[in-house]
């Protein structure tokens, strides 16, 4: 079998960590193609939902990257975002899946080096753990 | 006020200086529907701010919030920006100017440079320039990603003769034989916000070391030394030997008030307030155990809430504040040491041991100062910078030239913005009348395609050739080709951008396709580009996606096989979004033309003038007072020594005589409902408490402050106490013959800077030295003491206090904690103090004991206000406004905006300028027929809503509220499109529309389709 390569989904806002990672391409710092983006205007509105329905359809790593700490566009979306990422966790802990899954991150437009290490240790992390277990129970049952 | 030519045709806005001020008069401009051009210099807009890390008093990152509008200047609105240009004439007068330009060769064709950077690593080093100003290897612009324009420059001195690696750029934007080129544009009027240039302590290294001590940098540098983005890349340490430095002094006043040339004799206003903040910043974020003291003569934070900042700084972070006269900095070689010498307090020489050295270096006018004033045909003021005047603050010596920013001396961010938003305004009422643009533009219908099955069009858009490189575009056509759902699919290519977008209209008209999912660049670049395209074509833009396969994929996967696969995925996302996707309706609202102003003090009434003279609709004064004039009536003169009383009578005159301004005076607002464009406010005045309702389109609150009436220091019990403004009135009686008058005492900071009333007065100190100059005029021999505890004069205002010493004026200081003490003994008068240099108390006994008593916020005035028009307050009891820095004159609720001193202490040159800049900020909604609503906001589905509350609490604008229908409603005016409620809704009532949860999620099931 061929090494496993881990699929990542991460949500990042428009105005600080999706902006970072066009900064990583424009400053050519590559991370792993592992990692697929989905812009949002606030990471305040990355539901848990959104992280649950990724991982439940077979995604082995869900990433929230945000604003710095004080400096959401829309004040402390964010923050919000910390805490739902926290029950994420907590609720995959408990169901088996892993909560490290699932990971927050913060940094500001101009960040575009951060956003690609993230990217990076989080592959890397992902890798580490293995294929999120729901592929293996869904091949089960089929 | 106003130098209007009747005539004026133009519809255009010269804007010369492309930092904060220019941008905000150009933004404010255009968004009232002018043609802006802006020039500057420099190769890329953005002036100071992008150089600095953090921004005080928020400490927050000013460009992250800036950006977005910058970005919006490059696109939406008619602003045209010159880089590297410069004005060499102004012929012709307000109203119809030319202005003739010259601009420097850029060596890249602007519209060939698709900034992908293969330049930057090809060229000889440092000859290639995308940030402004510093060193491309060490970027600080990577905070600023959004450089406008979004190209990059060359420096022809640093080439060689081997011009060969210009081949790199693949779409030859290279042209090193470009030359200058003359211009001329006709405009109606000139904003100069040409700014200011760092003083540079190089001259003075006898003292401060700086150039000759690698450990002795400016407060600039220190900023990027600070910055994750700056030269050290965010590790905290000292040039010369890379040890992270223990013992940081911070040394304020270089170059500004002072006699020693080049010096300057003026204050800079903003050192006291920056180096603060990098303390604090140093302290916060690198080093806790970090040793940092600011040497200083007098601490100057005098902008709203300044004096908070300082106390915390101070009190809860710990940085030390010496109070002396620095004056020569030396180097232990031994152990590698900066030592600071000084004078304390009490006059003794003193040392202190140092890792690193900061100068709080001053501003200074630009060194081209001279020649653009020539150019432009104004008067400088004595230093260089535009000269303007107090009863005409952002007017200079030309009709129809304005000027805003530093480029009338050193000031801060607020400030700068205020007088941008001021001068824009000024700078209206010298062109044709605003077009009230109708806005159905000659666009198709919009298709209804909201049931149709979904025929997606894939386009993939590479102008300039960067992703197919890396990514085959053969095999990615192929494979896109086969997905479900997908009509169409084809590679843009044609000679030019625009004939690329013709191409993509018509082939969705041709191939009747409803989605649309171009794959290129990054939407936050081409997002509007490519919306405006579909829309042509009679699509929604909602019905647009984007892929975004350059900077998230071609440029940081090098290899083909993994970018040509992630481009593939990318792609496969979009077109499962864009499935789901539905439109997004701008739609339009009337829009009363009428102002609402509350308060007829300058600052009200000089809103009030700007809108009538510019006639768009009446404005409605009311006056709480009889008459109109407000804190002014009570001033008889400024700090320059020239009459108040004229100007204001002159002002009330022109406001009673104006036919479109109805003034109720003696009233007071009682009730006030609807949003922008349709407010209803109810008034009642009279005696009888006559009840009348006016409705308008913008509301101004221009309510200002009232006097501190102090209880301290025998007010009101010993006849020879007084307040300044008393003195005032006293002086003003012009012969100087009272008895009172002969021996003086000022006490500084009577019921301000203390426990009851944290915040500074801003204008005692000024008011004091005035009444102190006043005195001396009549009577010289008169005995005048100041107990002051900092003297804060801004700019010029140094030069009145310099001259107020001269003049035999004693100030002595006092600390907070042991303030003079006032008495009577044996009949008689008597005030104590400590004097620090003698080290004693004195006492002295006045002719009269005058208080500098601060401007107050009227508690119970303000309470009602907020109350009525929903506004929060400030710990210190003013209204909040919308961003303290970037919207000063703003209030969070739109339509509304808030001048004067309801906001903080104002002087009456501020209370002008943001009674202008307030109707400025009005005029940008004014200036249209309708309102357009924006869509992109969140909508509640009434019937799933259980009225729970969640989105009314966790909305950071407080904008849902519980309709009478029993459930949550999001005003799409008000609503910003953050999505939080959406995501905290248990019932998911709420949607956000363009990222409906159905589309996000069909995004990630597109990603994941066959995973499992």
């Amino acid at each position: 079998m061929a090494e496993f390569e881990p699929i990542i989904v991460a949500f990042a806002c428009h105005y600080c960590a999706y902006t970072a990672a066009d900064m990583a391409g424009t400053q050519r710092l590559t991370y792993p193609a592992n990692v697929k983006i989905v812009k949002v205007p606030c990471t305040g509105k990355v539901d848990t939902l959104h992280l649950m329905r990724a991982l439940q359809k077979g995604a082995d790593g869900v990433l929230v990257a945000g604003c710095i700490k004080g400096d959401c566009h829309f004040k402390n979306g964010n923050l919000r975002a910390e805490k739902r990422v926290g029950y994420v966790k907590k609720l995959l802990d408990s169901i088996g899946v892993g909560g490290d899954r699932a990971h927050m991150v913060f940094m500001t437009a101009g960040q575009g080096k951060k956003f690609a290490e993230e990217a990076a240790l989080f592959t890397e992390k992902i890798r580490q753990l293995g294929p999120n277990p729901i592929k293996a129970g869904a091949k089960k049952a089929a | 006020m106003s130098d209007k030519s009747v005539n004026a045709t133009s519809n255009s806005v010269l804007v010369i200086g492309g930092g904060i001020a220019g941008i905000k008069a150009s933004l404010d401009l255009a968004e009232a529907g002018r043609k802006v051009y802006v020039i500057d210099r420099s190769p890329a807009l953005g002036g100071f701010l992008p150089l600095l890390d953090r921004q005080f008093p928020t400490n927050d990152c000013q460009i992250c919030f800036l950006s977005p509008e910058l970005a919006k200047s490059g696109s939406e609105l008619d602003i045209e920006v010159l880089p590297l240009t410069t004005l060499t004439a102004l012929e012709g007068e307000a109203g119809a100017f030319t202005a003739k330009l010259k601009s420097e060769p850029r060596y890249i064709d602007l519209d060939l440079c698709t900034a992908c950077g293969e330049c930057l690593k090809a060229a000889p080093e440092g000859a290639v320039r995308f940030t402004p100003g510093l060193d491309h290897r060490s970027p600080t612009c990577m905070r600023y990603p959004q450089a406008v324009p979004m190209a990059y420059s060359i420096d022809k001195s640093k080439l060689t003769g081997d011009d060969s690696w210009t081949k790199c750029c693949p779409t030859g934007a290279i042209k090193l034989d470009q030359g200058p080129q003359d211009n001329a544009v006709e405009v109606g009027a000139v904003v100069v916000a040409t700014g200011a240039e760092l003083f540079d302590p190089t001259p003075m290294q006898e003292l401060w070391g700086y150039g000759k001590f690698p450990d002795v940098v400016t407060s600039l540098e220190f900023e990027r030394i600070l910055s994750a983005s700056g030269p050290t890349l965010g590790s905290f340490n000292r040039p010369s030997d890379g040890r992270r430095p223990q013992r940081i002094g911070w040394i304020q006043c270089v170059g500004s008030r002072t006699t020693k040339e080049p010096g300057k004799l003026y204050c800079s206003s903003i050192c006291c307030m920056f180096a603060m903040k990098e303390a604090a910043w140093a302290k916060e974020h690198f080093a806790d155990d970090l040793d940092a003291t600011i040497f200083f003569m007098d601490m100057r934070p005098m902008g709203k809430d300044y004096e908070q900042y300082y106390q915390r700084i101070k009190h809860e972070l710990g940085v030390n504040f010496v109070r002396c006269r620095p004056h020569t900095v030396t180097w232990d070689a031994e152990n590698k040491d900066l030592n600071l010498e000084y004078l304390s307090e009490e006059g003794k020489a003193s040392k202190a041991k140092l890792d690193m050295v900061v100068l709080a270096t001053g501003f200074c006018a630009p060194t081209t100062a001279q020649a653009q004033a020539q150019a432009l045909g104004i008067d400088l003021d004595p230093y260089q910078f535009v000269a303007a005047s107090d009863f005409a603050p952002v007017s200079t010596s030309r009709p129809g030239v304005y000027a805003c920013g530093m480029a009338l001396g050193p000031r801060d961010i607020p400030d700068s913005i205020m007088q941008a938003s001021a001068a824009a305004m000024q700078a209206s009422l010298n062109l044709a009348p605003p077009k009230v643009a109708p806005f159905e533009q000659a666009l198709p219908a919009e298709r209804d395609v909201a049931e149709d099955e979904p025929k997606v069009g894939v386009f993939l858009a590479d102008f300039g050739g960067n992703t197919k490189k890396v990514v085959d575009f053969d095999q990615v056509l192929q494979y896109v080709s086969g997905i479900k759902g997908v009509a169409h699919v084809e590679e843009l290519s044609a000679d030019s951008q625009n004939a690329c977008l013709d191409r993509m209209v018509e082939a969705i008209k041709e191939k009747g396709i409803n989605r649309v999912v171009v794959a290129g660049s990054s939407p936050r670049g081409q997002g509007v580009l490519f919306a405006n395209t579909i829309r042509r074509a009679g699509l929604n833009p909602g019905y647009l996606e984007m892929a975004n396969i350059l900077e998230q994929d071609a440029w940081v996967h090098p290899d083909n096989a993994v970018a040509t696969a992630k481009a593939k995925d990318l792609i496969r996302m979009a077109i499962g979004g864009v499935k789901k996707a539905r439109p997004i309706f701008t739609h339009h609202e009337p829009l009363n033309h009428d102002a609402l102003v509350v308060g007829g003090g300058v600052a009200g009434m000089s809103a009030a003038l700007a809108l009538a003279e510019l006639g768009l609709g009446q404005v409605t004064i009311v006056e709480r007072g009889k008459e109109l004039g407000g804190m002014a009536r009570n001033l008889e003169r400024s700090l320059d020594g020239s009459p108040v009383r004229p100007a204001v009578e002159a002002m009330i005159a022109k406001v009673e005589t104006n036919e479109r301004i109805t003034v109720i005076s003696d009233a007071l607002v009682v009730d006030h409902d609807g949003q922008v464009g349709a407010f209803v406010t109810g008034v009642q005045s009279g005696p009888g408490m006559y009840y009348q309702q006016i409705n308008h389109g913008v509301t101004i609150l221009a309510t200002g402050a009232k006097e501190y009436k102090p209880s301290e220091f025998l007010y009101g019990q010993d006849p020879k106490v007084l307040t300044q403004l008393e003195m005032e009135k006293l002086l003003a009686k012009g012969d100087g013959s009272d008895a009172a008058l002969e021996t003086v005492v000022m006490i500084q900071c009577v019921g301000s800077r203390n426990d009851a009333n944290p915040s500074c007065g801003r204008i005692c100190c000024r008011s004091a030295v005035k009444n102190a100059l006043w005195l001396k005029e009549l009577k010289p021999e008169a005995q005048i003491y100041v107990l002051y505890r900092d003297m804060r004069m801004p700019y010029v205002a140094e030069e009145a206090y310099r001259k107020a010493r001269e003049q035999g004026v004693l100030f002595v200081r006092f600390s907070g904690d042991d303030p003079p003490e006032a008495y009577q003994e044996d009949g008689q008068l008597w005030v104590r103090f400590t004097d620090k240099i003698l080290e004693r108390k004195l006492v002295v006994a006045p002719s009269a004991l005058v208080l500098s008593t601060p401007q107050i916020a009227p508690d119970e005035e303000i309470e009602e206000l907020a109350e009525i028009f929903r506004l929060q307050r400030t710990p210190s009891g003013y209204l909040m406004e919308d961003h303290v820095k970037l919207k000063p004159v703003d209030s969070p609720i739109p339509g509304l905006f808030l001048a004067g001193s309801v906001l903080a202490p104002k002087s009456l040159n501020e209370a002008q300028v943001q009674g202008l800049a307030a109707a400025g900020r009005a005029l940008t909604l004014l200036a249209r027929e309708s309102l357009a609503v924006e869509g992109g906001v969140a909508r509640v589905q009434g019937d799933m809503c259980a009225a729970c509350l969640v989105c009314v609490r966790a909305c950071p604008f407080e904008v849902p509220f519980i309709n009478a229908d029993g459930y949550s409603q999001i005003d799409p005016a008000k609503c910003q499109g953050c999505g939080v409620c959406a995501a905290e809704c248990p019932a998911k009532a709420i949607q956000l529309q363009g990222y409906q949860d159905d589309q996000i999620m069909g995004r990630t099931d597109a990603l994941l389709e066959g995973v499992l």
